[in-house]
């Protein structure tokens, strides 16, 4: 009796001891994502659920975003170790004295785009002259639009230009004739209510500001480089796997995008990859040309009101480790 | 173990050793042929891949060029155009965009083909939603300024299909460059032209890998991977590093594969044409069956050599043990039919001629032998006659002594002769003593009996007593019948003795003649409460002989084995044996000793000195039957058990010989 007690008490101890290692082994980490749940984090999800992040070490949280807490600020307060945002956002936080930094970049093309019913004929800028224009405030949409104008030398004055939700609503109901939002989410409402759309890619005509970059505190990058590398590789790696895997990696982004439909998300997932994943090109890497459109259109419509030096925004050191 | 079997072991052994090194050598030496013959096949596929792939790429950039060329006035004129109407701009405008449509339509490699201007806006395009779009910092654009340029292939957003951009330069009738023409050909056709697997079997393939190990076409073995994929295979890294080469490597199934790689530094991908090891070994693996039956053949057929070749080899080697163990046994043989042309025959000759030697020496020898045998002889011989001389000598003198002996001896034998004679005499005279004196006082009792007896009967007192009288002249009766029967037996014996018995030979019927013994003394036999049985055996004939005599014999047998029996019964029997009649006179009675057997036939023998009163008879019944039996040729014996009874033999011939017939 005495033995089995000191045996159980031996395995009991032992099975305590591997679980207490696994858990110091795996560091825990918070994600804050750039918006709510949906397969626009599909490579964060896969690599979560296909044990990349475990195989680093980590334990990734990851927090869909919210207006209350919004992303930088979480991540600058400590609330989270990353974030997810827009390539003008790290620029604009910069401006207001937040120390962040991106280090890689997902959406290398950014997804903004103008859409119209086919019907309309509307399949360039230059048809929007004359024509109501519906704008999503507050998500980059309208900065990249009037860049664009500007680009294209398009006079606005000529376009009817209205705001909108961030929905296909007004350009189903007929209230616009174009509508703004993002190539990977806005159309395939009005594709899926039944309708053939013309998409306007604003990327197309020389404006891009990189949409999905990740990015840490300054202090995180230069004190704990490891970390920002374990998590970088893992996050490409997961997103590569969803390249090769799109259909699982669906059925992966459903478990955290709940109220969503496989039929949106898998549109979504598969409207990303071209604007992600770039074929002359490895996952995540950053062109300065890139950064310095981004500032130039920024800097143009004043939005940023200083110069500052963009190359301060980011670092390619992880990137370069990561594919040495 | 048996030289031809060691022979044949070493020999099978040898051959294996050699047939296996060069099986190997050869099996070794085949499939590096093969290997290398894989290697140029993949290397000549993986070229022509890549021969086929520039040529596609370089006729589509001429065929650019010369639209580039075509198109050269409509710009011009566009250039001077521009600025002074609208409308005829507009116009020219939709006029190149159709010529653009009307050249995708015919032309099928490419899917859009458009103008640039030199601020890198799309001026025109077959596709109308791609017009207005800025291009100002793609390369195809910058370096198709100077000259015309082959992109790297990519995948087109809008469209999302892979596509391979070219350009061209846009030059005025001035030659001034005005914008950058560029075509986006449909990478369907090349993957296509890539994966065509001809004269690669049944896993055979070719894809290319962009610099960032990206497959650009379809794989035979994973679909719908193509620009999503990334394959990090040892061929494929190698590769990436500018190289190009043969290897045998796991490709991206973890399946091993020879594979030919090709780095195309104008492309900036990587051609690989690869084939399945088990499928590229297959001859290799027909080679090894043919190997292997090779080899059993080889064996057999080696066996069946060495066995041949170690009989060969044996048998004049047998021949010469065998004449070896015949010479042993003293057999010469001066012949050996071995022709091996070789040292064993050389050794067959020199045994032949050993032999000889050894027959000619041995034939000297003997006769040496036979010579000095016959000179012993001759010694022998002279010794012997010497000795016979003296040994005649001797003899004469034995001879001498022996006539004297022979003499004495001849003298001792008559002596001996006259003693017996002297003895039987004396025998027969003391027999003759003895019969006269044992017949007189036989003749006298009775005698003696009736001489009283009768006296008695002149008695008067007893002449009146009547019973008396009877019973006296009774005894005398049958005294003066002993009397007679005595005498009658006497004189029987005596003729008998003195040959003066006739018998007078006839047929006789031996069941009459047994019947008539039985009815004579049927009455005896009652008396004493005896049975008395006759038995004939099967074929019985007539017997010639003297009836009388023969009445006579059997009745004395019968007469006496009534009278020694008290109880049971006295069976005749007759059977014939042969030329003879066997009789048989079997009573139950008191039995003879066997010392007695031959007592019974002398004269005057009763067995019971006591008995022969009250039974009646006169002792020379079995004599008298002895003699009558001898006389007929035949023989008498008995056989008997004291108590238990007695059985006489008779054995008769059937037919009396001519002799004793003619004898009186």
């Amino acid at each position: 009796m005495k033995r089995i007690i000191l045996l159980s008490i031996l395995l009991i101890s032992l099975f305590g001891c591997t679980s207490v290692e696994e858990q110091k082994e795996l560091q825990d980490i918070t994600l804050k994502l750039k918006w709510v749940h949906q397969a626009q984090f599909t490579g964060n999800y896969v690599a979560k659920e296909k044990g990349f992040y475990e195989q680093q070490g980590l334990n990734v949280n990851l927090e869909p975003f919210s207006f209350e807490d919004p992303t930088i600020e979480a991540v600058v307060n400590g609330e989270a170790d990353f974030g997810i945002t827009g390539g003008d956002e790290v620029l604009l936080a910069r401006e207001k004295g937040f120390p962040i930094k991106a280090f890689a970049v997902i959406y290398r093309i950014n997804p903004v785009c103008a859409y119209s019913l086919k019907e309309s004929g509307i399949v360039k800028p230059e048809d929007f002259l004359g024509k109501t224009v519906g704008l999503e405030r507050g998500v980059n949409v309208d900065t990249l639009y009037y860049a664009m104008m500007h680009k294209l030398e398009l006079d606005r004055t000529k376009v009817n230009e209205v705001d909108i939700g961030y929905d296909a609503t007004e350009l189903l109901e007929g209230k616009t004739d174009v509508s703004t939002g993002y190539i990977i989410n806005e159309p395939n409402q009005a594709i899926e209510a039944g309708y053939e759309v013309n998409t306007i890619l604003m990327a197309d005509y020389g404006v891009n500001m990189y949409a999905d970059v990740l990015f840490a505190t300054e202090h995180t990058i230069n004190n704990n480089p490891e970390l920002v590398e374990k998590f970088l590789k893992a996050t490409l790696d997961g997103w590569q796997y969803a390249i090769e895997n799109e259909e699982e990696a669906v059925n992966i982004v459903l478990r955290y995008a709940t109220d969503r439909t496989k039929s949106h998300e898998s549109y979504m997932l598969k409207e990303s990859i071209p604007l992600i994943y770039s074929v002359n090109n490895n996952l995540g890497i950053m062109k300065e040309s890139e950064w310095q459109r981004a500032y130039d259109i920024l800097r143009e419509q004043k939005l940023l009101k200083q110069e500052q030096d963009f190359k301060q925004a980011y670092t390619s050191q992880f990137l370069e480790k990561v594919y040495s | 173990m048996r030289l031809g079997v060691k022979l044949s072991i070493i020999f099978i052994i040898l051959s294996l050793v050699v047939g296996f090194i060069i099986a190997l050598t050869f099996f070794i030496h085949s499939s590096n042929i093969i290997e290398l013959r894989i290697q140029n096949q993949l290397e000549v596929m993986n070229l022509l891949k890549k021969n086929q792939l520039q040529t596609f790429i370089e006729e589509q950039v001429s065929d650019l060029e010369l639209l580039s060329y075509e198109l050269k006035d409509e710009y011009s004129e566009m250039e001077k155009l521009h600025k002074e109407n609208f409308e005829e701009h507009e116009k020219l405008h939709e006029e190149i965009r159709n010529t653009l449509i009307n050249v995708i339509e015919i032309d099928k490699s490419f899917i859009e083909i458009f103008f640039l201007d030199l601020g890198g806006k799309i001026h025109e395009s077959s596709e109308i939603s791609s017009e207005d779009k800025i291009k100002e910092d793609v390369d195809y654009f910058i370096k198709g300024l100077n000259s015309s340029y082959i992109g790297t292939i990519d995948y087109d957003i809008l469209l999302q299909i892979p596509s391979l951009i070219i350009s061209t330069p846009m030059k005025n009738s001035e030659g001034k460059v005005i914008g950058v023409l560029a075509g986006r050909l449909n990478l369907r056709a090349i993957s296509n032209l890539i994966t065509l697997r001809d004269g690669l079997g049944e896993t055979g393939e070719s894809y290319l890998i962009n610099g960032f190990n990206l497959v650009l076409t379809n794989l035979l073995f994973e679909e719908g991977v193509s620009f999503k994929k990334k394959i990090f295979t040892e061929s494929v890294v190698d590769c990436l590093n500018f190289n190009k080469g043969f290897k045998k490597y796991k490709d991206y199934r973890g399946e091993d594969v020879y594979g030919y790689y090709l780095w195309i530094p104008e492309r900036g991908i990587c051609l690989i044409t690869k084939i399945d090891e088990s499928e590229a070994l297959k001859e290799l693996s027909m080679l090894k069956i043919l190997m292997v039956i090779l080899f059993i053949l080889i064996i057999i057929i080696v066996t069946l050599v060495s066995l041949w070749l170690a009989r060969i080899i044996t048998s004049p080697i047998k021949k010469l043990k065998e004449a070896t163990f015949n010479l042993s046994q003293g057999k010469f043989q001066t012949k050996l039919n071995i022709h091996t042309k070789d040292e064993i025959e050389v050794l067959a000759n020199t045994f032949v001629s050993m032999a000889k030697g050894l027959k000619e020496s041995r034939k000297q020898l003997q006769s040496y032998s036979k010579d000095l045998e016959r000179k012993v002889k001759q010694r022998t011989k002279q010794f012997e006659d010497k000795t016979k001389e003296a040994e005649d000598s001797k003899k004469a003198t034995l001879n001498i002594m022996e006539d004297v002996a022979e003499t004495n001896k001849k003298l001792k034998e008559t002596e001996k002769l006259l003693k017996k004679n002297l003895r039987e005499m004396k025998l027969l005279d003391k027999q003759k003593d003895e019969f006269i004196s044992i017949t007189s006082h036989e003749l006298k009792t009775p005698i003696t009996s009736i001489k009283g007896f009768i006296q008695l009967l002149s008695d008067p007192k007893i002449i009146e007593n009547k019973r008396k009288r009877k019973k006296y002249v009774g005894i005398v009766n049958r005294e003066v019948n002993r009397l007679n029967v005595l005498i009658s037996d006497i004189l029987d014996l005596s003729r008998l003795d003195l040959r003066t018995v006739k018998f007078n030979y006839e047929k006789v019927d031996i069941k009459e003649l047994l019947d008539t013994v039985r009815k004579e003394n049927e009455l005896k036999a009652k008396a004493k409460k005896i049975k008395l049985e006759l038995s004939f055996g099967k074929g019985l004939s007539k017997i010639e002989n003297d009836r009388t005599r023969l009445l006579q014999i059997f009745t004395n047998l019968v007469v006496n084995a009534i009278n020694y029996t008290h109880k049971g019964k006295v069976l005749i029997t007759a059977n014939k044996q042969k030329t003879n009649i066997h009789f048989t006179v079997e009573d139950t009675g008191i039995g003879i000793s066997k010392k007695n057997f031959t007592k019974i036939f002398e004269r005057f023998y009763q067995v019971d000195s006591g008995l022969t009163r009250e039974i009646g008879g006169t002792g020379l019944g079995l004599a008298i039957t002895k003699e009558l039996v001898t006389k007929m040729n035949g023989k008498i014996w008995l056989e008997s058990k004291l108590g238990k009874g007695t059985k006489f033999h008779v054995l008769l011939p059937i037919n009396q010989k001519i002799e004793d017939k003619k004898k009186p």
